[in-house]
C-alpha cells in the first residue's frame, strides 16, 4: 500500500554558518495537505523552508521526501524529485525578459517538456503571456510574485515551499494568491507555506505548526490554532490572553 | 585623412580590447572576482601563437584557434583549482589570489620563453588592404573580424541559448539559479572558459601586430580595468562600447600628441567617467 506521507524531518537541525536556527524540529506532512509555519520575526520559518529546498546548513535531522533521504542532495536534485521553492524576496532575473525567465524556470527540463511546461504555466497565469518580452525587473511585485510561482510550477513539484507569497500585495492580489494556493493542492500538491497574513493563511491550511525562536511551539488543525486564544493574542491581532498559571 | 586613419587604426584596438575587456566583465559578473592574472592570460595566447606559428608551423588562423582553445583549458583549470573556492563577500581574497596566480604565470614565462621580446612573422604580414581608401595593415583587419566573429557568436550564446542565458541569469541573482536547479558552481565554469578564451584569442590575434614578450600582459590588464569600469562592472555591450572609446582615445592621443600620451588618454576617460558617471556608461545595476 503507498504510504500517505509526502514529507518527514526528524531531529531537524538547520541553519547559517556556525548557528543553528531551527533547532531539533520534527514533523510529518501528509500528501496534498497544505501547512501554515506562524510565528514572528526570526522564528526560523523562512529557514526551516528553506533548509528542505537545501539553500542553508544543515547540522542534523533527516528530511524523508516520498520515502527517501533527500537531507544530502543539492538543491538542483531536490528540485529534480519533486521539491520546489518560492523563496521571500525577490527570485527572479529581473534584466531578463518573463519569456526568458521562464526558460530558466525549465532549466532541468528536456527541451519539448520545457515548451509544454511554459505552455502550461502561461494558461495558468495569462498575466505572464501578456507581458512576454517585458523585462522581469519591471514587473509590479504581485506580478513577480506570480512570475517566480510559475518558474516553479514548471518543474511540476510534488511539494511546494512558499515564503511569504503575499509579502507586499494588495489584498485583491493577496486572495488571488491563495486561490492559486488552493488550486494547486486540487493538483495533490504538498504545500508548507510561511506567511504574514496568518488569518488568511489559516483559511485555506489544514495545519498549522508554530515556531517559535527556532523551536516548534503548537502544531495542530488550522481552524483549533485559529481559534486558541493565545495565537489570538500573538498573531490575530484578538484580545491578550492571561495565563492563569502564571498568575 | 590624418584623422579619419587614426580614427580607423583606434577602432580597430577598440574591437581586439574589446575582446579582453568583455572576457574580463563576463568573469566579475558572474563570479564578482577582479580577476588580476587576465593580463597574463592575454600573455598565454599571444605566446601560445608565437610557438604554435614560429616553432611548429602552423598558419596564423588554425594557431589562433588553437592557442585560445589552449588558454580556455587553462583557465578551467584556474578555476576549479582555485576560483571556484572563493565565496561570496571574499572580495579582497579574490585579488589577491589572482594577483599571485599573474605573478606566478609571468614568471614561470619568463623561466621558460626568456624576455627578449619577439616579432612573430605570419602570412598576413606586412600586408596591406583598402577600406574606403584608408591603408589598413592586413593583420590587424583579420584580427578585427576575429573580435566581430567572436563577440557576435557570444551575443548570440548569452541570448539564445540555453546554456548562455544560464550565464547571465546567475550573475543576476544567485539564489534564483538556485531555486531553478542550476548548479551555480557549473555555470560559472563555463564563463571563466569563454572569458579566459577570449583573453587568449586577443592575445593570439595581437601577437602579430606587437611585440611578444612575458610583460606585455600588464599594461592590458589595467587598459582591460579601465574598459571594466568605462562600461559598467558585469555589462558586456558596455564593455565593447568603452573598448572602442579606449581605442580611438589612444589612437588619437598618439597620433595628433606624442606616443607617450597615449596611456594617459585611456585613464583620463577612466578618470573621468569615475568622477561623473562612477556607475558607468549604463548605470548602476545593468548586467550582462
Amino acid at each position: 500500500m503507498a504510504s500517505d506521507i509526502a514529507l518527514e524531518i526528524s531531529d531537524w537541525s538547520v541553519g547559517y554558518l556556525d548557528h543553528p536556527i531551527v533547532r531539533d524540529f520534527s514533523a510529518i506532512f501528509a500528501i496534498g495537505s497544505v501547512t501554515s509555519l506562524i510565528g514572528g520575526n526570526g522564528a526560523g520559518k523562512s529557514t526551516l523552508l528553506k533548509s528542505i529546498f537545501g539553500l542553508n546548513k544543515h547540522f542534523s535531522g533527516k528530511l524523508v521526501f516520498e520515502g527517501k533521504a533527500v537531507e544530502g542532495l543539492s538543491s538542483a536534485a531536490r528540485l529534480r524529485s519533486g521539491i520546489g521553492i518560492v523563496p521571500q524576496g525577490r527570485c527572479n532575473f529581473p534584466q531578463m525578459s518573463v519569456h526568458e525567465n521562464l526558460e530558466m524556470g525549465a532549466y532541468l527540463l528536456p527541451r519539448a517538456k520545457a515548451s509544454a511546461a511554459i505552455e502550461s504555466v502561461t494558461e495558468l497565469f495569462p498575466m505572464l503571456r501578456r507581458k512576454w518580452r517585458q523585462l522581469a525587473g519591471n514587473l509590479s511585485g504581485g506580478e513577480q510574485q506570480i512570475l517566480e510561482t510559475a518558474m516553479v510550477l514548471e518543474n511540476s513539484p510534488r511539494l511546494l515551499l512558499l515564503d511569504e507569497p503575499s509579502l507586499g500585495l494588495s489584498p485583491r492580489m493577496q486572495a488571488e494568491v491563495f486561490e492559486t494556493v488552493n488550486s494547486i493542492r486540487g493538483k495533490g500538491v504538498t504545500v508548507i507555506m510561511a506567511e504574514q497574513n496568518v488569518f488568511g493563511s489559516l483559511m485555506i491550511s489544514d495545519r498549522a505548526i508554530v515556531l517559535e525562536l527556532g523551536r516548534k511551539f503548537a502544531d495542530g488543525p488550522a481552524r483549533d490554532v485559529m481559534h486558541d486564544p493565545r495565537i489570538k493574542a500573538a498573531f490575530l491581532g484578538g484580545e491578550p490572553v492571561v495565563e492563569t498559571a502564571d498568575i | 585623412m590624418l584623422v579619419s586613419t587614426l580614427i580607423l587604426n583606434g577602432l580597430v584596438m577598440g574591437a581586439i580590447y574589446a575582446l579582453i575587456g568583455v572576457g574580463l566583465s563576463l568573469i566579475f559578473g558572474v563570479l564578482e572576482i577582479v580577476n588580476f592574472a587576465h593580463g597574463q592570460i592575454y600573455t598565454l595566447g599571444a605566446l601560445a601563437l608565437a610557438l604554435l606559428v614560429g616553432h611548429f608551423g602552423f598558419g596564423f588562423l588554425p594557431a589562433a584557434f588553437v592557442s585560445a582553445l589552449g588558454v580556455a583549458a587553462f583557465g578551467y583549470i584556474l578555476y576549479v583549482l582555485f576560483l571556484q573556492h572563493i565565496r561570496k563577500g571574499e572580495f579582497e581574497r579574490g585579488i589577491i589570489l589572482t594577483l599571485g596566480i599573474g605573478i606566478v604565470v609571468q614568471n614561470a614565462l619568463i623561466y621558460f620563453y626568456g624576455a627578449t621580446p619577439q616579432i612573430v612573422d605570419t602570412e598576413f604580414s606586412f600586408r596591406d588592404i583598402n577600406f574606403l581608401g584608408l591603408r589598413v595593415e592586413m593583420i590587424k583587419a583579420i584580427a578585427v573580424g576575429f573580435a566581430i566573429v567572436s563577440i557576435t557568436a557570444l551575443h548570440l550564446v548569452l541570448t539564445r541559448t540555453r546554456f548562455g542565458m544560464a550565464i547571465r541569469a546567475l550573475s543576476q541573482n544567485r539564489e534564483a539559479a538556485l531555486v531553478v536547479g542550476m548548479r551555480p558552481e557549473v555555470v560559472a565554469g563555463h564563463a571563466v572558459v569563454i572569458g579566459t578564451a577570449l583573453a587568449g584569442l586577443a592575445g593570439a590575434v595581437l601577437a602579430p601586430v606587437f611585440t611578444v614578450h612575458p610583460l606585455m600582459g600588464a599594461p592590458i590588464l589595467f587598459k582591460a580595468f579601465a574598459i571594466v569600469i568605462i562600461g559598467g562592472l558585469g555589462h558586456l555591450p558596455g564593455a565593447v562600447v568603452a573598448s572602442l572609446i579606449i581605442g580611438v582615445s589612444e589612437s588619437l592621443a598618439g597620433g595628433l600628441g606624442s606616443a607617450s600620451l597615449q596611456d594617459a588618454a585611456v585613464f583620463l576617460v577612466m578618470i573621468a567617467m569615475l568622477q561623473f558617471r562612477p556607475m558607468g556608461l549604463f548605470g548602476k545595476g545593468v548586467r550582462i
